[in-house]
């Protein structure tokens, strides 16, 4: 869909992004994770159009879906609306402005709003809504006008618990709809639910870029205690892949590589009379993957 | 582009005229009505003077209303706006129109209320047909130009230039032989004085500045002021209470001033980071 390519940006004596290049693809929901003054929102925001990069370029993918530019609909992370307007003017005028016909408007408008739940509150002036209720708006507007790609920065800031589970039901029917979708949380477990792809952005770098099940299996480990010693066999275990680690009656397989090779260990301890005490499988979190990537 | 455009152009006229800024705006037609056309008694002025007076109003009207409604536009809540627009100029268009409409909007009422009130303007049909093209043309100018001086539109140094480009300008269209006689002396003077601190080029240049603005700077300021004839066109014939045929042509020229000043605010807007304020 869109190309980010060797994007450079500078803010007197920051370096705000430095030599940042990915791709989105149709469909894609890539979760965008670092801490804060990584980069995050400027790269949004020069995707959305708002800032221009001073090196590199964001392009349309050539042969794309969208024949050009996607459509896009932008949710900031300040949750700020245009005073004395309600809940329906808001959405109404973002539909005008994606070219919407107001037959259109009022077809799809409905359904928009009884997904993000703001039926009740149709009426009511955006400067009365709890900070849930604008959050939940304005992700309502982000879908006004079917917009191809989804800029999503840091949708649940702010949020209790219950607010957080409430908004990332509503982005996991956005991506059950097909959506592309680009979104930046602190809250890692909600990527690790909602995001086929993590960016993980630090001091304006890409310091990780992978789906999340390969980021989380690279990581993980499965540790096999056997009923005694078994560094009589480190030489034979450490054939079978890199990655096995003999510790007295411990063996640790850390890796894809390593932790495929597990049938092979299990076989070779039990030939060599060796009982399995334990065998316990160590997965890595996002959080324990993101540490690592801005440490 | 007319739908995205009429949109946010009604969006922003509701906003502005629900704000402080559209208060000042009605309230300065009201205050202005009452100085110059509240009859009390008096004799009631000529319509010439409602051209001049109004017109004038709807100039600095549109100038404080640009920065105002410019203001509204350059704030976080305009991101997802921004985002939606395949150019940003759209947005742009949209405030000056709902400038001018705006200022228009005032101005009738106010010319109407001094048509129809006891006591009040006589109405010339002949120079009644003179008014929306000047008023017009007077308000378009001043919102295109007040944009260079606004956060939404500026960039780099760009306020400095205009600004200052328009202040020689005003200079120029005030200079006189006095004038030009003193600045030759204070360039003399300054020439002298670097001359005494061995700062030799810097001398000589200063005294070439000062000859030549002693010989022919008279004729390059009374040059440059000519910038400012449809201006002097424009109040010359509103107080004559009709336009011959060259005065007739300083609306359009005033428009040909706004058009490149819009041209040079949409190249500013369009190249710029959009660093909306919270």
């Amino acid at each position: 869909m869109i190309e980010v390519d060797h994007l450079s940006k500078r803010y007197l004596d920051v370096q705000a992004l430095d030599d940042v290049s990915f791709a989105i693809e149709q469909g894609d929901v890539i979760g965008l994770l670092g801490p804060n003054g990584a980069g995050k929102s400027t790269l949004f925001r020069i995707i959305a159009g708002l800032l221009k990069p001073d090196k590199g370029r964001v392009r349309p993918t050539i042969g794309g879906p969208t024949n050009g530019w996607p459509t896009i609909g932008y949710k900031p992370d300040r949750l700020l609306f245009p005073p004395g307007m309600n809940v329906q003017q808001y959405l109404k005028m973002i539909g005008r402005l994606q070219n919407m016909r107001g037959s259109e408007i009022r077809r799809v408008m409905p359904t928009i709003i009884d997904q993000v739940d703001l039926s009740m509150v149709l009426s009511r002036p955006i400067s009365q809504l709890s900070k849930g209720m604008r959050q939940r708006l304005g992700l309502a507007q982000v879908m006004m006008g079917d917009p191809s790609l989804l800029l999503l920065d840091e949708p649940t800031n702010g949020l209790d618990p219950a607010g957080q589970s409430e908004i990332r039901d509503i982005i996991d029917q956005f991506k059950a709809a097909g959506k592309t979708i680009l979104i930046s949380s602190h809250q890692l477990h909600e990527i690790t639910a909602i995001c086929d792809r993590v960016l993980i952005l630090s001091n304006g770098r890409i310091e990780l870029q992978k789906s999340v099940t390969e980021a989380l299996a690279e990581k993980s480990a499965v540790e096999i205690h056997a009923s005694h010693d078994v560094t009589d066999l480190t030489a034979a275990l450490q054939t079978l892949a890199p990655g096995i680690e003999i510790i007295e009656n411990t063996i640790l397989l850390t890796g894809e590589a390593a932790i495929a090779q597990r049938p092979a260990v299990l076989g070779l301890l039990l030939n060599n009379q060796y009982d399995i005490v334990s065998m316990e499988h160590k997965r890595m979190t996002l959080n324990e993957v993101y540490a690592e990537a801005v440490q | 582009m007319m739908q995205r455009v009429s949109t946010l152009t009604r969006y922003l006229l509701g906003r502005q005229s629900r704000s402080v800024a559209g208060g000042i705006g009605v309230l300065s037609a009201a205050i202005l009505w009452w100085i110059f056309f509240n009859p009390r008694g008096g004799s009631a002025p000529e319509m010439s003077m409602l051209t001049l007076i109004v017109g004038m109003y709807g100039f600095g009207l549109s100038f404080l209303m640009t920065l105002s409604t410019a203001a509204k536009v350059y704030r976080g809540d305009s991101a997802p706006l921004f985002v939606r627009l395949p150019s940003r100029i759209e947005f742009l268009t949209a405030t000056m129109l709902c400038v001018a409409t705006f200022t228009l909007f005032l101005q009738l009422i106010l010319a109407l209320v001094v048509f129809i009130q006891p006591g009040g303007v006589d109405f010339v049909f002949n120079q009644a047909i003179q008014i929306p093209p000047l008023w017009i043309a007077l308000n378009l100018f001043a919102a295109v130009f007040a944009f260079h001086a606004t956060d939404l539109v500026q960039s780099g140094w760009s306020r400095v230039w205009i600004f200052g480009v328009a202040a020689v300008l005003l200079f120029s269209q005030s200079a006189d032989a006095r004038t030009m006689g003193w600045l030759s002396k204070l360039l003399g003077n300054w020439a002298t004085s670097a001359g005494q601190r061995g700062w030799t080029q810097i001398g000589t240049s200063l005294r070439q500045a000062s000859n030549w603005a002693f010989e022919s700077g008279l004729d390059f300021t009374e040059a440059l002021g000519v910038v400012f004839w449809p201006f002097r066109a424009i109040s010359k014939g509103a107080l004559a209470g009709s336009f011959n045929s060259s005065q007739a042509l300083a609306p359009a020229i005033l428009l040909l001033y706004a058009t490149i000043l819009f041209l040079l605010a949409a190249d500013f807007l369009a190249h710029k980071d959009l660093h909306l304020l919270d």
